[in-house]
């Protein structure tokens, strides 16, 4: 009996676990099939080359959001700038790629039919803007961005043949303050990449060779005076010391 | 007394040869060991001078003794 209940606990926890794995692994699967973004435009060409033109197209992507955490969150982010949820058309929300910068742009239509929310995305931070598009005279067409104090950011007009001209940029605290942030985030990040590289640059066993090794050390031994004041004393079990340390030195080596 | 002494004596050489050779082995791994290294290298620095001034006392009192016999 005991023999039995041994074999048969086991092969109960098995059932156990492998069952609901398999449901659950069926609903993730169906969950991400619904809420995965769609592609709605792709043109990689654009991403080989970049034309240094601001007015050239820069959008290379542009997928329509599903419904998933990424929607979700732009939606918060609307919500928390004083945006209504029933005046935004969530479920027709873009996703724009350009290739002249790494700035996302989110575009979310509203029921008024001449404003869309835009929300630009850079290093995490989010700025909620309303572009404003209506007609104007001579068959031209108005379009402004403000934010959502009603400030203008800049405006311009369109032809027919989506050809701009009257463009306007105006002094806009919110949008300063945003290149503020993201330029300090940009900042701080690199700098933190250079600190790393030169600490790495240091390990003298990345070098590539035994002899670029001992370079790279003798160097460094020159920077410091406990190092040359211990070559003038021994020179010999400074240098077999350095010799041995760079046995084996290269770019996996470990520092 | 004396065997102590010698053991002294001589530690001041082996310690301090094996102090620097530890602390050059460590020098090329980077700023996260230099401290360390630089510490034995001054530990060996340090017990290899004492050895060298312990050594020309020795050996200016024995080179005394040879010229007054």
């Amino acid at each position: 009996m005991k023999r039995k209940c041994l074999f048969l606990l086991p092969l109960a926890g098995m059932i156990l676990f492998f069952f609901p794995g398999c449901d659950k692994d069926e609903y993730s699967q169906n969950t991400k099939s619904e809420s995965a973004n769609s592609l709605v435009y792709e043109d990689n060409s654009l991403l080989e080359e970049i034309s240094p033109y601001f007015y050239d197209n820069h959008i290379y992507r542009i997928e329509l959001l599903g419904d998933n955490q990424e929607r979700e969150r732009i939606v918060s982010e609307a919500l928390l700038n004083g945006v209504e949820k029933n005046f935004l058309m969530i479920e027709e929300a873009q996703k724009y790629f350009f290739n002249h910068t790494g700035v996302i742009m989110y575009s979310i239509p509203t029921l008024d039919p001449e404003q869309t929310l835009i929300l630009y995305k850079s290093s995490g931070l989010y700025q909620v803007s309303m572009a404003h598009y209506r007609p104007a005279e001579a068959g031209l067409m108005f379009f402004e961005l403000k934010t959502m104090d009603d400030r203008n950011y800049f405006s311009l007009k369109l032809d027919d043949q989506m050809r701009m001209g009257e463009l306007r940029v105006f002094e806009n605290e919110k949008i300063k303050s945003f290149n503020r942030a993201v330029y300090s985030l940009t900042y701080l990040e690199e700098s933190q990449e250079v600190a790393l590289k030169g600490a790495e640059a240091e390990c003298c066993r990345k070098e590539s060779s035994w002899s670029a090794c001992m370079n790279c050390t003798l160097d460094d031994c020159g920077d410091s005076w406990v190092c040359k004041a211990v070559a003038l004393i021994a020179p010999a079990e400074l240098v077999a010391g350095f010799a041995a340390s760079c046995i084996g030195s290269g770019p996996d080596s470990r520092c | 007394m004396i065997t102590y002494a010698k053991v002294k004596f001589w530690s001041f050489l082996v310690i301090g040869v094996v102090c620097i050779f530890i602390g050059a082995y460590l020098f090329p791994y980077g700023p996260d060991k230099r401290a360390l290294a630089e510490f034995l290298l001054l530990i060996g620095g340090a017990q290899l001078i004492i050895f060298v001034v312990l050594l020309f006392f020795r050996y200016r009192k024995r080179n005394r003794e040879a010229a007054q016999t």
